[in-house]
């Protein structure tokens, strides 16, 4: 591969962001699907599409915003220049560029960076609280045995259907407080042994990550096949020691405290979600505040409000304002005056939103908001200083 | 007027700590609600006690005879 500056431009430009999305993108358990070890073809292929959508979605929103002072044909003038063989005479718009816009564009691709982490973070945590993995296929992530041993497999559609025949709970919703397993090995071709435990952490096989390498178990026991004894009669002996006189199977505790079992010797597993009461209880506790509370209609109509104010302020270019004042605002006051002046609205409109617990009326204590004046004054002393005294 | 901008320096410098106050506080508790864990501090906390490891397995041993944790002592364990 030659190091052309082309490649270099493409690097920068839709390489780089790309792998910054999927870095940031699969989190905690799923970062198994980033892998370091990935051959650079491969992770440089997966990162282009994320990389041409953060792209355009970058130069979109620079372009509404803050607007480029050239046009887009010199921009395409530049880039044709940057990525040809040199055999073209470099443009006059490009060699403009070279010597007075860099540091732009330098600042620019380290916003575009930011953006681009700044997505994949809160794209794949809109993903887990709006539990569309859960819900839908082409979300979910592909570490399918965090789904099994976190117990989120019997919220997913097919589970959660046959689980509510089998379930007393129609309206079940498991949250799993601990995944109980029974895990029978095969230690040689006659001989198994069976091990029940509760699952704390799994390996994955760096190669394949749909394939599990190891489980680790804590308060482990294993099961060993009773010796029978008879007595002289031909009657079998009895222990009255023993628990579970019943069963086949003596279970013996392993001393130690983790213990970690080999997964290509398992020939079966069979799990047991032991249910989360606590998050259970907050999540009817929850419900049931929603059903109540007119709070929750106040609160919506806050965020759409903030939502459509800071929109505003991103896309002012695109509205037909004639208004004097608002025309100094938006085109004079510097991004971070805006950027108070967004706070200052916000906590107006937080006034309004109570967070006083009561089912049948909103309530709104001046306590609370004498208590909200005082720990934000900071606001409007900004305000005033980088926003209204320019505006005056 | 030197005064003045000395004044709008600290201004914006608390302005900017707060602000990174803000969005720390809002990553983080994105981040608490969204943690991939196969298995909770407060699961792990319980099994450590020999005690209430015992009972949870006489619990889960009632669930495989049942197959309802309502009739297993789940709820006085935990």
């Amino acid at each position: 591969m030659n190091l052309t500056l082309g490649f270099i431009a493409f690097f920068i430009a839709i390489v780089i962001p790309g792998i910054l999305f999927r870095r940031f993108f699969f989190y905690g358990e799923f970062s198994k699907q980033f892998n370091t070890k990935d051959p650079v073809l491969h992770s440089i292929f997966f990162s282009i599409i994320p990389g041409i959508v953060i792209q355009l979605a970058c130069f979109t929103i620079y372009a509404a915003t803050l607007g480029f002072e050239i046009s887009f044909s010199d921009i395409f003038t530049i880039f044709r220049d940057f990525t040809s063989d040199n055999t073209q005479d470099t443009d006059q718009v490009t060699q403009n560029f070279i010597n007075n816009d860099i540091t732009t564009f330098f600042i620019y691709t380290v916003c575009v960076f930011t953006f681009s982490a700044l997505a994949g973070f809160a794209l794949s945590r809109l993903i887990r609280v709006q539990k569309w993995d859960m819900k839908y296929k082409l979300f979910r992530f592909q570490n399918q045995w965090y789904y099994v041993f976190s117990g989120e497999v019997l919220n997913m559609k097919k589970f959660e259907e046959a689980h509510r025949y089998s379930s007393n709970d129609k309206t079940f919703e498991q949250d799993t407080f601990m995944t109980y397993a029974d895990i029978l090995l095969s230690v040689n071709e006659d001989k198994k042994e069976l091990y029940s435990g509760y699952v704390v952490d799994y390996d994955l096989i760096s190669d394949d990550n749909t394939q599990l390498d190891k489980i680790y178990l804590i308060d482990t026991h294993r099961y060993k096949k009773k010796e029978i004894k008879h007595d002289q009669n031909g009657n079998e002996i009895i222990d009255p020691n023993e628990e579970n006189t019943s069963k086949s199977r003596n279970r013996i505790k392993v001393p130690g405290d983790i213990f970690v079992l080999n997964a290509r010797n398992i020939v079966n597993l069979n799990l047991t979600y032991v249910p989360s009461l606590k998050k259970k209880e907050e999540k009817e506790r929850k419900k049931l505040e929603i059903k109540k509370n007119r709070i929750i209609t106040v609160q919506i109509v806050y965020l759409l409000s903030l939502l459509l104010i800071i929109l505003i302020h991103f896309f002012y270019r695109l509205l037909p304002i004639k208004n004097p004042v608002l025309i100094t605002y938006f085109y004079d006051i510097s991004f971070f005056g805006k950027f108070i002046t967004i706070i200052l609205i916000n906590l107006f409109l937080s006034f309004f939103v109570t967070t006083e617990e009561s089912p049948k009326e909103i309530k709104y204590s001046i306590k609370y908001i004498l208590l909200k004046l005082s720990s934000f004054i900071i606001w409007p002393l900004l305000f005033y200083f980088f926003v209204l005294k320019k505006l005056m | 007027m030197e005064n003045n901008k000395t004044l709008e320096n600290i201004l914006a410098a608390i302005g900017v700590l707060t602000l990174a106050a803000i969005v720390y506080n809002g990553l983080k508790s994105l981040t608490s609600q969204t943690e991939t864990a196969v298995i909770s501090k407060d699961a792990v906390k319980a099994i450590q006690n020999p005690e209430t490891a015992e009972k949870l397995r006489e619990a889960v041993d009632k669930y495989h005879d049942t197959g309802d944790w309502d009739k297993t002592e789940l709820k006085s364990i935990l």
